[in-house]
């Protein structure tokens, strides 16, 4: 019996979160084309890591060997504005706001990878210069790229779920906000 | 080292066996089984045009590859009794069994 090692079932699974996202298969006129089997799970791997995030960069330093990939998207944008917003409206400091932390725990998270040999950060505050961005780093021994795909796709997925919330909190939605504000912040505010 | 198989007591444990499948396919997705899993373990190259994916949640994945990981355990667990069994030299009975 073939040992088909995990690319088939990895694969499927990747492929199966491309049909399932409007935008990934709208993006993807040969989607239907590609075989599954390995060298396309690869490639596949690539092609998806590189669409979640609507802006994406990855950039080589042949010198050090370093990959750097900068990865943008409208929802990181709103979560920052959606920050800087309820910090001045509620005057709290960027350090105790609990979304921000959340962000922070949520990409530390999907970070969490079988391989070894990345690192990763973020570019959220307003301080920062910039687009706000979240960085990952890899170096010439980071075999995991087929992890990346639903690292950056929680990621994403985290950070709209994070701007329901925030949204909630600052009255511009009807939900109810998850993580309400502590006593002490509405006191400070 | 010798060592000695007892093929009647084999063949009788093989009919006492159930007529069923070593490894349980509860629980997997049929679709995902038979449309994408077996044709492909029997060596045909599927394209993801050829899948339909609204058949199957994306839980049902890890469930087909544990299901797989088990079959393919079961497979290697046979081989390795069939090379035992043909690695067993055959040996001369002291008196005539037949005619």
């Amino acid at each position: 019996m073939e040992d088909m090692s995990s690319y088939f079932f990895h694969m499927l699974y990747l492929a199966k979160m491309v049909h399932d996202s409007p935008r990934l298969k709208k993006e993807w006129p040969s989607f239907g084309s590609i075989p599954l089997d390995e060298d396309a799970f690869y490639e596949l791997s690539l092609e998806l890591a590189v669409s979640i995030f609507e802006d994406t960069s990855n950039y080589y330093n042949a010198e050090s060997g370093i990959e750097t990939w900068v990865l943008s998207d409208p929802a990181v944008d709103r979560f920052c504005e959606l920050c800087t917003r309820l910090e001045t409206e509620k005057g709290l400091e960027e350090g105790v706001n609990p979304y921000r932390r959340n962000a922070e725990q949520m990409i530390h998270e999907s970070f969490r990878l079988n391989s070894y040999s990345y690192d990763y950060g973020w570019r959220l505050s307003p301080g920062d210069r910039g687009r706000h961005c979240i960085l990952f780093f890899s170096d010439d021994d980071f075999y995991g790229l087929e992890e990346l795909p639903v690292a950056f796709m929680d990621i994403l997925d985290g950070f709209q779920e994070l701007n329901r919330q925030l949204e909630a909190e600052l009255g511009l939605n009807k939900l109810v906000p998850i993580y309400p504000l502590r006593n002490e912040w509405k006191e400070a505010a | 080292m010798s060592m000695k198989l007892n093929l009647k007591l084999l063949a009788t444990r093989f009919s006492q066996a159930k007529d069923e499948p070593s490894v349980s396919d509860g629980g997997v997705n049929r679709y995902l089984l038979e449309q994408v899993l077996r044709p492909n373990l029997e060596g045909e190259l599927l394209r993801l045009g050829d899948i339909d994916f609204g058949a199957f949640d994306a839980d049902d994945v890890p469930a087909l590859e544990d299901y797989y990981d088990r079959l393919y355990k079961a497979s290697q667990d046979l081989s390795q009794f069939a090379q035992t069994l043909s690695r067993v030299p055959p040996a001369p009975r002291t008196v005539r069994s037949f005619c």
